[in-house]
């Protein structure tokens, strides 16, 4: 086993920690701390003189209260009753909306209970059960506290959390029902989440029902809804229609994930579980969204641990299933798969390590290919890396040939995500500087599909010469909205008019659904000392 | 809030803002807890531990790092847990015996190690000499860097680097030994 092995499974064992339960109670814990004694309380004596200066200033303590005891009485006191008065009925008001909240909460627990057929007692050791208790558990905390005029004992607080509690207790279902309802695509931050939760929910069910003996006929109905279905004595999840719809709400990389939520697992014991097409399909969809998407889902180490897996498999071959045929020569099927996986993607770890592999066992009329022998699992990960970071294209042998129109592909939207990335968190002009004006334009409409007004704004001329719009007006103003900008554009090439500016002409995709009247259109760009930079109003 | 705004509050009795500092931070003792060796049975007790011994020695605390505060309690919580655990072992597999293990016992370990691959890796981090075991915890699990390692498990950077070098050697001379399933979850 090499190091990077070893630190992959560390990395999903590190995920597998993430079902530890939390059953902490805070109220507890408090208690304990007001019983337990403090630790100051062991105090040094100190010295004799010591301890005669502490009695001094004990007696002289008493002076200075006294005096101040007095000014109390003549009034400051009464006045402070009153404020205590208001203080005691506000506490009251407050005690009495927490308790609604928590008996509000503790009702639409028993409902998600009673339709799962769960008893009460395996049902709190749920973790979503756990957290969502966790959120209802604090109302009642911070009720119990003496009134202080905060944040934490208010009205709007004990809401938000009610609100966290309730959330946290929706089943998959329901969650999915939300999307449908809102009918409003969720951007990728918003769609991670949602699936974050809705993946933790989907197997707390899966394991807590796979592991009963018994499974009564109401489970099993109750089940099938949250989209779990049994089969020889397991529960599965496989989506039904429900699902595909809310699919379509969702952010195109989430497709990925949803898929390995109802396939997995693909490998056993590095053995493919599906067929070799089957395989290649899945690992090229996960690689559309690992190369497509931030950091926010919780199981991406998982998905890139099948993408390794399936492709060291798919293209070493396994234990059980050798390239190599009776002839010494790799199967046909092998090398029809590998020449179709080629073709289907650009700027992928597929093209960086097939591309040689098979040049090499071309030219030996497909007995021997070095490239192939010295391939390792390390290999695949170091390319998925670059590929993930946007650098993986400079290592490419045969990158795509240089005409002067670039494809609007995911070729493309992948060297502009990795734009993103390194802009998009600190808006520093600087890094920037290298881009080509094609991928500036590319950018201005990835933020417009992710709705990243602020960062759209960055990409704006801020010389003085030129007319620019001020950023509070920017933001008011109504926005273009896209779903997938490979939608609204074919391609795209540049064409310098001087030194200091030149235009993007995009041609339209037949598909779209923005400048429906043109078929191709000029984007105004301008050269600053940052790279380029789009113009005031640039397709005007 | 930040941290320490909060731990401020804290220190001069306020106790809302210390619950806010439980809930925040919660997790990484539970988390560390089970990592080290606590079963998840006794995670509550153990948490319960942290939190006490924190609020007792608040009034100390001043400009170290909180989290690095908060994992060197929580280690010295297990340490405390362990030496109890082992003086305990015998009586309880006494009482376990007779005992059929219900839903809540069993399974509250198998649910949170639910791969094969998981339960053998964490079982041979287990078995790890406390000295190796530790810094593949802070450094793989809770992300620490070396320094703040070295701080936690008041030893020099240098070892801490040898330490790691070492454990994961001791780990991969375990896994394959175990003859466990290298791929595939």
């Amino acid at each position: 086993m090499d190091d990077k092995r070893l630190e992959e499974r560390l990395h999903l064992l590190k995920d597998s920690y993430e079902r530890i339960p939390s059953e902490m109670d805070v109220d507890a814990i408090l208690n304990k701390i007001e019983e337990a004694p403090q630790v100051n309380e062991k105090k040094n004596k100190g010295t004799k003189w010591q301890r005669v200066t502490v009695w001094a200033v004990s007696i002289a303590s008493v002076f200075i209260i006294g005096v101040l005891s007095a000014d109390y009485l003549e009034g400051g006191g009464i006045k402070n009753s009153q404020n205590k008065q208001e203080e005691l009925e506000r506490t009251d008001d407050l005690i009495e909306y927490a308790k609604s909240l928590k008996d509000q909460y503790e009702k639409e627990r028993e409902k998600r209970r009673q339709v799962l057929d769960i008893p009460a007692k395996d049902f709190k050791t749920l973790s979503f059960v756990q957290q969502a208790d966790g959120f209802a558990s604090s109302i009642d905390y911070f009720s119990k506290q003496t009134y202080e005029s905060n944040y934490y004992t208010s009205k709007d607080r004990y809401k938000e959390l009610f609100e966290k509690a309730v959330n946290n207790i929706h089943l998959p279902s329901e969650m999915v029902g939300d999307v449908l309802k809102q009918q409003e695509k969720l951007d990728e931050a918003k769609t991670s989440q949602f699936f974050n939760s809705y993946y933790s929910k989907i197997i707390d069910l899966k394991i807590y029902f796979n592991q009963k003996q018994n499974v009564t006929k109401k489970q099993v109905v109750s089940l099938e809804a949250e989209g779990l279905y049994l089969e020889n004595g397991k529960f599965h999840f496989n989506g039904d229609d429900n699902y595909l719809a809310h699919k379509a709400f969702l952010a195109p990389p989430v497709a990925g994930y949803l898929e390995m939520l109802e396939q997995e697992p693909y490998t056993y014991a590095g053995e493919l579980v599906y067929s070799l097409e089957d395989s290649v399909a899945a690992m090229l969809m996960f690689e559309n969204s690992l190369l497509e998407s931030f950091d926010y889902y919780s199981n991406i180490s998982t998905m890139k641990a099948y993408y390794t897996e399936i492709f060291h498999a798919v293209v070493k071959g396994t234990q059980d299933q050798s390239i190599y045929g009776d002839d010494g020569k790799v199967k046909e099927e092998y090398r029809q798969l590998w020449k179709a996986m080629m073709s289907q993607t650009s700027n992928s770890p597929v093209n960086y390590i097939l591309t040689p592999i098979v040049k090499e066992f071309e030219a030996s009329n497909w007995r021997k290919s070095d490239s192939w022998e010295s391939l390792n699992y390390g290999d695949v990960d170091d390319a998925l890396h670059l590929a993930i970071n946007g650098d993986l294209g400079q290592f490419i042998e045969n990158p795509p040939s240089g005409k002067n129109e670039t494809s609007v592909d995911d070729n493309f939207v992948q060297r502009v995500h990795a734009l993103y990335k390194l802009f998009a968190g600190t808006h520093d002009q600087t890094v920037l500087k290298d881009a080509k004006p094609e991928e500036i334009v590319g950018l201005y409409y990835y933020c417009a599909q992710l709705g990243d007004k602020e960062t759209k704004y960055e990409l704006y001329i801020k010389d003085d010469q030129y007319q620019q719009i001020p950023k509070e007006e920017y933001m008011k103003a109504p926005h273009q909205k896209i779903t997938d900008f490979r939608k609204e554009f074919s391609s795209l090439h540049f064409e310098q008019r001087s030194d200091k500016e030149g235009y993007v002409v995009l041609t339209l995709h037949p598909d779209r659904t923005l400048y429906m009247h043109d078929e191709v259109i000029g984007f105004a760009v301008i050269h600053t000392e940052n790279g380029w930079r789009a113009a005031f109003m640039p397709t005007q | 809030m930040h941290n320490s705004g909060m731990i401020e509050r804290a220190q001069k009795g306020d106790k809302k803002a210390y619950a806010e500092l439980i809930q925040i931070h919660h997790r990484t003792v539970e988390k560390f807890a089970y990592q080290c060796g606590v079963k998840a049975n006794d995670l509550p007790d153990v948490t319960q531990e942290v939190f006490v011994k924190l609020y007792r020695f608040l009034p100390q605390f001043k400009h170290e790092r909180f989290t690095t505060w908060l994992y060197k309690i929580t280690l010295n919580a297990t340490r405390d847990y362990y030496r109890k655990e082992t003086r305990e072992k015998a009586k309880e597999e006494k009482l376990t015996r007779n005992v059929t293990t219900s839903y809540c016992t069993k399974s509250a370990e198998d649910r949170i190690l639910v791969f094969e691959e998981d339960q053998e890796l964490h079982k041979a981090i287990q078995s790890l000499d406390e000295k190796y075991r530790h810094p593949i915890i802070l450094f793989y699990f809770h992300e620490l860097s070396y320094v703040q390692i070295s701080e936690v498990l008041n030893v020099p950077i240098s070892t801490i680097k040898i330490r790691l070098l070492r454990a994961k050697g001791h780990l991969k001379t375990a896994l394959e030994m175990n003859g466990g399933t290298e791929h595939g979850r």
